[in-house]
């Protein structure tokens, strides 16, 4: 079925275009929700919400540009909607993860474009995933989305200079957190052996 | 790379290359999960029907209350020209008596024309003091509601005729204010401003001192004197006369012609 039949069914509310229509999108989304996400279960929720949304207001997409963008952007406010949903938790992982003071004093010189170069697409989502949700919403949405800090700063309801600080801040704690995990990755190999 | 701006971040340039296309590996208990979700959702299909439902309703909702104001303001408008014919006729109820209760009937041939003692007002409403002796003679039960119709016609015909007569004169007269207001008939007595009084000021002006003021509002000097002679009526300025305050004074002076706060001595 094309595109545009399986967007008809939708509409008609056909349960098979729309499971054929969840199948087809699944993979990209569910990457997407994983990277917002702290683990499996939290994305398969956010990802199951998101669809709801596309299903329930399928009919109001304009053709607009690609159905695959418009599914994304419901998916992507969704993500970002179930953490602010969820702050209060977040805040205290937040602050859990500054508690346990497993920051640097100094960055590490590390290779960076070539750091990613041992480690598969899981191990660097759970690297994602470690990061705290503040700053984990401002790198997926800076650096995967593509978003300015402004925009950024318009959605989440703070300022410009702390969608950069916590950039910045994300960017240390994800570059230690793959050696880390490149770390780890070597160490089992050298158990391995 | 689609985004610009990170030309100059390796890691992030790197992350962003690894993690765009990555597509998760499908897990079947996840559609299981969003079709139990979408069977608990409304059926959206049905909405078009009860938007259309709730459409009707309110056109029948709107339909109704636009009546109901119609028929609100006619029966306003209605009541509304009751009242006003009320005032122009008078309530043959509070006018006209029951005939039947007083009316002598006789069944033999009278010898002399019979007087009633029921008094019928069949003078014009104006005038209700004057009771109407008829000289019918009586008749069975059947004329007198026929002879009592007659007569409160003839009522409403002379009342009437007589409320034309006074409306006549009402738009003649210059001066229209109502002395009583009733609230069932409205205005029932109409002030007429007397034309003696209007004609008086034109043709004889009340001779008298007449005190002027100044630009400044001040009190003038002079006064100016009215009085009449042969030749017609003249006028000149005096000086102030001295305010005569005494009661002969108070009384040569016509009530309402006084002026006050220029008679400072």
């Amino acid at each position: 079925m094309t595109e545009n039949e399986l967007i008809a069914g939708c509409v008609r509310q056909d349960r098979a275009c729309q499971e054929a229509l969840y199948k087809r999108f699944y993979g990209k989304m569910m990457g997407v929700c994983l990277r917002y996400a702290k683990n499996r279960d939290e994305a398969s929720d956010m990802l199951q919400e998101g669809f709801i949304k596309v299903f329930t207001s399928i009919r109001n997409y304009a053709s607009k540009g690609s159905f695959e963008g418009w599914v994304r952007r419901i998916v992507v406010n969704t993500a970002v909607d179930h953490l602010r949903r969820n702050k209060h938790e977040y805040m205290i992982v937040s602050t859990v993860y500054a508690r346990e003071g497993d920051v640097p004093d100094q960055a590490e010189e590390v290779d960076e474009e070539n750091l990613l170069g041992n480690l598969s697409e899981e191990e660097i989502l759970r690297a994602v995933s470690q990061l705290s949700p503040a700053y984990r919403t401002v790198f997926n949405l800076y650096v995967m989305e593509n978003m300015a800090h402004k925009e950024i700063a318009e959605q989440l309801g703070i300022s410009e200079g702390t969608s950069k600080s916590n950039l910045a801040k994300a960017r240390f704690q994800l570059k230690k957190n793959l050696v880390n995990l490149i770390k780890l990755a070597d160490g089992e190999r050298t158990l391995t052996r | 790379m689609e985004n610009g701006h990170l030309h100059d971040d390796k890691l992030f340039r790197a992350v962003h290359d690894r993690l765009s296309d990555y597509e998760a590996p499908y897990n079947g208990a996840d559609w299981d999960a969003m079709s139990r979700s979408l069977d608990n959702l409304p059926k959206t299909t049905r909405i078009p029907r009860m938007q259309w439902k709730f459409s009707l309703n309110s056109i029948l909702i709107g339909l109704a209350v636009a009546g109901l104001s119609v028929a609100g303001i006619a029966m306003a408008s209605h009541s509304g020209s009751d009242a006003h014919a009320a005032t122009q006729q008078p309530s043959p109820n509070n006018e006209a008596q029951p005939v039947s209760t007083s009316y002598q009937v006789s069944t033999s041939p009278p010898a002399q024309p019979q007087q009633n003692n029921v008094t019928v007002n069949s003078a014009p409403a104006a005038d209700m003091s004057q009771p109407v002796a008829s000289t019918e003679t009586s008749t069975p039960s059947t004329d007198n509601q026929q002879l009592s119709t007659d007569r409160m016609t003839d009522n409403t015909n002379n009342a009437t005729a007589a409320q034309q007569n006074t409306r006549r004169q009402k738009n003649n007269s210059k001066y229209r204010f109502a002395d009583q207001i009733d609230p069932k008939k409205g205005f029932i007595y109409n002030t007429q401003e007397d034309q003696s009084i209007q004609n008086r000021n034109i043709k004889d002006p009340i001779p008298g001192i007449y005190y002027d003021g100044d630009n400044n509002g001040n009190a003038a000097s002079t006064a100016i004197e009215v009085h009449k002679d042969s030749s017609g009526v003249k006028s000149h300025r005096v000086a102030r006369p001295v305010r005569d305050t005494t009661a002969a004074g108070k009384s040569s002076i016509p009530s309402g012609e006084e002026r006050t706060g220029f008679d400072q001595q």
